[in-house]
């Protein structure tokens, strides 16, 4: 007994002086998710990765933005849609300080994005910023100049029509040749 | 090659109808019906087996058939010297066996291996195999308001998110338990658990005055549908998180072994510095949990000093986990081909730091425990788990090491770096209560040198594999992992479209379980609180006891706080004033 | 499916100025009681650790009890699985009223990742009303006195909903490569990542790109070479050495040609340290 009370006497006092002065986790804790709007292209990677499926990218009801919605209370703090995130939107940030009182809706994080119509069949499939960042990327990969101005042609087209148009395109047996 | 020795040895008894390999240590043998209990029986005691899982699957989409797999560890009987198998011989054999989706019975097993009972309780509760001879056919997993026909992880039953309609809650259906022989003894219609509802999990005690005669319970309060839910919406990324969650104290053995049979069964092998990362994590979560465990041994016994202290040290731990991994219990660093969050030197350092601390403060709060004679008295020759029971039940971890058994799956089945570091299985006599928290000192000590070792000899590759590999539908492998409380066995089929057909996730004290009424027995009530804690369930499980005094065919319901005071102080024993 | 209806009386019993009264008697000294609708035990765990000394949450007047009819405040963990739903609501009628309900961990707070397993009742707030919230999977001691503290007062709540509806439709700014050739840059991200994780490889990318700036002509690989050599001599520590030096022999080697002794040396031995 008396090596316990030795011991005591040893350490001192243990406690954190949490919540009256801030408490540091340590570097790279995974708190909770931050989005930035302006990096978001409305991808979906982060969506598909999330195990919990706290974040969900999908239409509004007349389909005219792609609405990205976060929901903290599902979230499990794993990582993965900062893993997938091309462009940095969404990055795990070191907060840990997240309960809501009364109101659950202060948990719901959400973007809005308009919508990509396709230039064949009119019918909305992405959003803008997805269409103009994979054209910028395309810009800066050495391609000729013929071939960027193709590129945006067929950017622009919905995965259904892209389907149809390289099937008809092969079956009538035209031919292009691009430098 | 490995294995070899004995499928030759079962082909001379049995006929085997086909013999597959998954992985360089793992081959199933494919026999009939009939030869089924025969064949277990033979791996088990003849050639030196222990049983480490038993899958049951639905395998009509590709043969028509159900099939069982009753998967066994042939590591030797290691009931005395020199009863084991070579290092280089130890391995997995499965035996496998077909059953007609038109008579859904097979011969049951346990008659011949105890170890079977709960494998194949659950077989009918999930599927609806029925198995012929089964002492005990009670349901086991299912809630109690289940509907009696319906079998969730058979493919056509139900879509995974069909809910039956729940009960009104005054009328909650009711559980049948298994009462001793004898006269005099009383049935006490009581509810699962609940008023003081800390952890779930309800016993009954069966005792003749002071002493407990037999025990009792019903288990599964947290069971949550996960095997049906990573085969309708978890892709292989998604999958170690969901194999985390299983508990909360050893999640990370969970996750490593998910993913690890996925990669078996695909023969992948990681990058070595992955392996070692990935060691390193899962002794870190020893660790804590022993830390936890004892500190909860000293804590049901009255010695509420050492308990504050060892949670002091534990949090250290802690911060150690969330130094190298981000989180402070869930580590989500686990993914298909290798890890997903590296170690840089400076997180070393202060690794090395905080270990250092761990080492010496462990030393000094065990030494002040051992000191104190009283609380040794507490655990001496209470809750002695016999060498024989254990053999016949398999049971897995500290449980078995604590009565003189070398198990433990880091010696007898090196699995990732393991093959390359050094360290002593902590075996010790006895078989009580101080036996198994000495065996969790001396494993916490071996900790923190695998952790250094691991740190010194990590090489400097990638962490991860280039992903180029590809997923064979109805491939499937076997994975083993030391968890804190002993063996974890996970058992996955791939299927196609990237989620996986069969995932079958056998915790360690699953095994632990049906042998711990053989430790009640003789024991007096005060001591029931502290051998389910020396088990180490995950979480302690004593909720809601009911205490039935077999000769004056009286009884009286106790609540976990009466419990843990008498424990405590020996005062106000509960069997005063029974009704 | 038909769940539980919150009888009238109770609802009557609970409602917002008489739960605002209670917190205003309660501020000095609250009893919680703790109830498992079968988590995991990780969130048990974390409240096992925030009652030890390192927290102690009794400075501010915690106290946990063992039986509901004591309790102001009922702190649930846990999906409700089926066979713990009848448990729940027995504590839940026991308790008196008025009381608050606090909902711990993703699991509690709306079914985590379990939200539609067959033997799971998403959340606790579709069988009895909740009040407040504690996301985190496990939810770290800190955060739970956080929400132990939010709950009675002491410390305002701290998020808010946040809804961007103004697409201002610019895309974000891709750089130019360094080479000429963006393509450069994405396979050195992608051997960072495998090297060292999506975490550190991102910094390891930086201070690539950064130490390849340094050189006098990016295209030439002789000054490339001292350029990446200097700054893994300056570099602290040994894991981003060893990778600065990898990615430069894997990656740069693909996009400008190069001969064998343009590669770095992983031996330190030759760099005289």
């Amino acid at each position: 007994m008396m090596k316990l009370l030795d011991i005591t006497e040893k350490y001192g006092k243990a406690t954190h002086k949490y919540p009256f002065e801030p408490y540091n986790v340590s570097a790279n804790f995974r708190g909770k998710p931050s989005y930035i709007y302006d990096l978001c292209i409305g991808c979906a990677a982060c969506g598909i990765a999330c195990p919990s499926n706290a974040i969900t990218v999908v239409f509004n009801d007349d389909k005219s933005k792609l609405v990205w919605e976060f929901d903290c209370g599902r979230c499990i703090f794993c990582g993965r849609c900062d893993e997938v995130c091309p462009t940095g939107a969404i990055r795990l940030s070191e907060e840990f300080e997240l309960a809501v009182k009364f109101d659950k809706s202060a948990l719901i994080q959400r973007g809005e994005l308009d919508s990509q119509y396709c230039t064949v069949c009119n019918k909305p499939f992405a959003a803008k910023r997805l269409i103009k960042y994979s054209f910028e990327c395309l810009s800066k990969a050495n391609l000729g100049e013929k071939r960027l101005e193709e590129s945006k042609n067929y950017l622009s087209i919905c995965p259904t029509c892209k389907k149809t148009a390289t099937a008809s395109n092969f079956t009538s047996g035209k031919e292009m040749v691009i430098e | 090659m490995k294995c070899d020795k004995f499928i030759e040895a079962l082909g001379a008894k049995i006929k085997i109808l086909e013999v597959t390999r998954q992985y360089e240590d793992q081959v199933t043998a494919l026999v009939e019906l009939n030869d089924l209990p025969e064949a277990v029986r033979f791996l088990y005691y003849d050639m030196g087996g222990y049983l480490s899982t038993m899958i049951a699957n639905d395998e009509r989409s590709i043969n028509k058939h159900y099939a069982l797999y009753y998967a066994l560890s042939m590591e030797g009987g290691k009931m005395f010297a020199g009863d084991e198998i070579a290092q280089d011989e130890k391995c997995f054999v499965t035996v496998k066996v077909l059953i007609s989706p038109d008579s859904l019975t097979y011969p049951s097993v346990t008659p011949l291996v105890p170890a079977c009972v709960w494998y194949e309780r659950e077989a009918y509760d999930m599927f609806g195999l029925v198995a012929e001879g089964l002492p005990d056919k009670r349901r086991l997993v299912l809630s109690d308001d289940w509907p009696d026909d319906l079998f969730p992880l058979r493919k056509d039953a139900m879509d995974y998110r069909y809910r039956p309609d729940m009960k009104d809650h005054y009328s909650e259906p009711e559980y049948e338990f298994l009462r001793p022989e004898g006269s005099g003894i009383i049935d006490v219609p009581l509810g699962p658990l609940h008023v003081t509802a800390d952890e779930p999990g309800h016993f009954r005690l069966f005792c003749d005055g002071d002493i407990i005669v037999d025990a009792d319970y019903r288990l599964f309060y947290q069971h949550r549908g996960m095997e049906k839910l990573a085969e309708n919406r978890m892709n292989y990324d998604q999958m170690g998180y969901l194999a985390e969650r299983v508990c909360g104290i050893c999640g990370y053995a969970h996750a490593i072994a998910c993913i690890e049979a996925a990669e078996k069964a695909i023969n992948l092998e990681i990058p070595a510095r992955a392996q070692a990362i990935r060691i390193i994590c899962s002794e870190i979560e020893r660790l804590h949990s022993h830390l936890l465990n004892i500190g909860l041994a000293c804590e049901v016994t009255g010695n509420y000093t050492a308990f504050m202290h060892i949670f002091r040290i534990r949090e250290y731990s802690m911060k150690l986990a969330e130094l190298v991994t981000g989180g402070r219990k869930t580590y989500g660093n686990v993914v298909m081909g290798g890890l997903r969050r590296d170690i840089t030197g400076i997180e070393i350092k202060e690794s090395l730091r905080i270990l250092q601390i761990i080492d010496t403060q462990v030393d000094e709060v065990w030494d002040a425990v051992m000191e104190d004679k009283r609380q040794i008295k507490r655990w001496q020759g209470v809750g002695v788990l016999d060498k024989h029971v254990a053999r016949d039940f398999s049971a897995v971890g500290p449980n078995i090491r604590g009565s003189g058994i070398k198990r433990d799956t880091r010696y007898d089945h090196p699995y990732d770096f393991f093959k390359q570091i050094q360290f002593d299985v902590a075996v010790v006599e006895g078989g009580d209560v101080f036996a198994r928290e000495m065996v969790r000192y001396l494993e916490l000590k071996s900790s923190v040198s695998i952790i250094r070792q691991c740190f010194e000899l990590m090489p400097q590759t990638a962490i991860i594999v280039d992903p180029k590999f590809h997923i064979k539908p109805e491939n499937f492998a076997l994975a083993y992992v030391e968890a804190p409380r002993g063996e974890n066995v996970h058992w996955i089929m791939q299927g196609s479209a990237q989620k996986v057909f069969r995932w079958r996730c056998r915790a360690a004290t699953y095994n632990n379980w049906p042998s711990l009424r053989f430790q009640f027995r003789g024991n007096t009530i005060a001591d029931a609180a502290l051998i389910v804690c020396s088990l180490d369930p995950c979480y302690s499980c004593t909720e809601r006891i009911t205490v039935v005094d077999i000769k004056s065919k009286k009884s009286k319901i106790l609540t976990n706080k009466d419990l843990k005071e008498f424990s405590k102080t020996l005062k106000n024993s509960p069997m005063k004033d029974l009704r | 499916m038909k769940t539980y209806e919150v009888p009238q009386e109770i609802t009557d019993a609970n409602s917002l100025e008489q739960k605002l009264e209670l917190l205003k008697h309660i501020g000095r000294s609250f009893s919680v009681y703790r109830i498992d609708c079968g988590s995991c035990n990780g969130c048990e765990i974390e409240i096992f650790a925030a009652i030890t000394p390192m927290w102690d949450p009794e400075r501010f007047g915690f106290k946990l009890v063992a039986n509901p009819r004591h309790a102001d405040i009922l702190l649930c963990t846990g999906p409700v699985t089926r066979q713990m739903y009848y448990p729940l609501l027995r504590a839940y009628e026991a308790a008196p009223d008025p009381k608050l309900v606090v909902a711990l961990g993703a699991c509690g707070a709306t079914g985590g990742i379990f939200y539609d397993a067959y033997s799971v009742l998403s959340g606790i707030d579709k069988i009895i009303p909740v009040d407040v919230y504690i996301p985190g999977c496990p939810p770290h001691p800190a955060s739970i006195i956080y929400g132990l503290a939010t709950a009675l007062g002491i410390m305002e709540q701290k998020l808010q909903k946040v809804s961007f509806e103004n697409d201002g439709e610019m895309p974000p700014l891709v750089e130019d490569s360094v080479l000429g050739n963006t393509l450069f840059e994405r396979d050195l991200l992608v051997a960072s990542k495998r090297l060292m994780s999506y975490v550190f490889g991102r910094k390891l990318y930086d201070k690539y790109l950064t130490a390849l700036a340094k050189s006098e002509n990016v295209k030439d690989t002789k000054a490339a070479k001292i350029a990446i050599t200097e700054a893994i001599k300056t570099e602290i520590d040994p894991r981003y050495a060893e990778c600065l030096g990898i990615l430069h022999n894997d990656i740069y080697t693909q996009y400008v040609p190069c001969s064998e002794e343009d590669k770095i040396s992983l031996h330190r031995v030759e760099w005289g340290q």
